[in-house]
């Protein structure tokens, strides 16, 4: 969880289970269908865009667009279920990638959240932007061509209030109908207030196994290592999540369903063995590619 | 409240660990199914130097022109007609000049499949 949400709602206390189903009906509806016209407003102009395939949601493989190639995506994250109370949180980003060389490819991302909080002493539901974030992906080595798949990864992310960097190393090898991919990142938070700085440090690890069992349809399994250092000193929070992962493309579209269940706290206020202080219960992420 | 555990902690990056070193145990170990221009290699024995070049190009063009929008498909998937019918109908998605994809095709056409009518049928 970023700094400001910390900051800004703390511990969440009261009834998760029970209101779970209402936080999803009532914020949802409204956000999907602005989301659909964002998308729909966004994706126009790409017509010539070309969404590439992801089997997995949270772990990348080692792929670049071709150069001078477009693309365009849209992400849905969610992030449900507190120590108490309601509480889901959507982030939501919209995509738009260009090969700039045959290895080398950038991105820009518009970023937004929509958050529902309900407690007793407060009720949050919002929706707002949450700035714009530069990618850039450079690809050493094949995961199919070459022994190992090897592709670096950068990510500036501002709001003009705080600024994220994020590097990753992405591993990945495809063997026929299997695919394997594993991550390794390194993120940094610098929330700017009046008279002091926050910082954070996240160290993650996230793997992902998959199998094609035809050419539109595959199904895997992906893990994320989570670990928190707020103020980028001690290890506070750290936890496990496990979850299938289902993938499905037609040559005009493609989707890919990631259900990303917290399955260990292992650092942090624990509950029946989990850290739902820092994280949630369970994430969902789906990733939707459209091709013109 | 549980504060911290230190064990299971150490074992579960350890399984990541684990699983990075395997990826790449695995992957080292294996031979490029995208077969590489070897004069020595029969599909590629007897051709001249310049050859040899453009068949070297046109592999570098598929590996990095094809393995983007999706996974890289293996040339042995299909003979030269099915070949040219993806390249044809990929080239514009994938922003592949002419001369690429007539390296491309080259090289396809050398180390796919033989054509259906070649087969031994069972």
């Amino acid at each position: 969880m970023s700094l400001a949400v910390q900051a800004r709602f703390g511990r969440i206390p009261a009834r998760l289970a029970a209101r779970m189903r209402k936080t999803l009906g009532s914020a949802l509806g409204k956000r999907w269908c602005a989301l659909g016209v964002l998308a729909a407003v966004l994706a126009a102009p790409a017509a010539r865009a070309r969404a590439d395939e992801r089997v997995f949601t949270y772990s990348y493989e080692p792929k670049v667009l071709p150069k001078d190639a477009l693309e365009f995506e849209q992400w849905a994250t969610l992030r449900a279920g507190k120590e108490d109370g309601v509480f889901s949180r959507w982030d939501l980003r919209t995509e738009f990638e260009y090969g700039l060389l045959d290895q080398l490819t950038t991105a820009l991302y518009l970023n937004f959240e929509s958050l529902h909080i309900d407690r007793d002493e407060e009720q949050v539901d919002e929706f707002e932007f949450k700035g714009l974030s530069s990618e850039w992906k450079w690809k050493f080595l094949d995961p199919t061509a070459d022994p190992i798949g090897v592709l670096g990864y950068f990510e500036a992310t501002t709001n003009f209030e705080d600024v994220e960097l994020e590097e990753k190393l992405v591993l990945g090898k495809n063997f026929d109908r299997v695919v394997l991919a594993f991550n390794a990142i390194c993120e940094q938070e610098w929330e700017f207030e009046n008279e002091e700085t926050e910082t954070e440090l996240a160290v993650e690890f996230t793997a992902g196994v998959a199998y094609r069992f035809t050419d539109r349809f595959a199904l895997g399994l992906e893990a994320r290592e989570v670990n928190v250092f707020p103020d980028m000193e001690n290890l506070e929070h750290a936890a496990v999540f496990l979850g299938p992962t289902l993938h499905y493309n037609t040559n005009r579209w493609w989707v890919t369903l990631t259900f990303l269940p917290q399955v260990a706290g292992l650092r942090g206020d624990t509950q029946d063995g989990l850290n739902l202080d820092e994280f949630e219960r369970m994430e969902v992420r789906l990733i939707f590619g459209i091709h013109f | 409240m549980l504060r911290y555990a230190p064990r299971r902690s150490h074992e579960i990056r350890l399984a990541f660990a684990a699983l990075a070193g395997c990826i790449g145990a695995i992957a080292t170990s294996c031979i490029s199914p995208i077969p590489a221009v070897d004069p020595q290699s029969p599909p590629f024995h007897g051709r001249s130097q310049p050859e040899l070049q453009e068949l070297e190009l046109g592999r570098s063009h598929y590996i990095a022109k094809c393995s983007g929008c999706h996974s890289l498909y293996l040339p042995s998937r299909g003979d030269a007609v099915y070949w040219r019918g993806w390249v044809d109908k990929m080239a514009e998605r994938a922003a592949i000049a002419p001369e690429e994809r007539q390296r491309i095709l080259s090289y396809l056409g050398v180390v796919c499949a033989p054509p259906v009518a070649a087969r031994v049928q069972p």
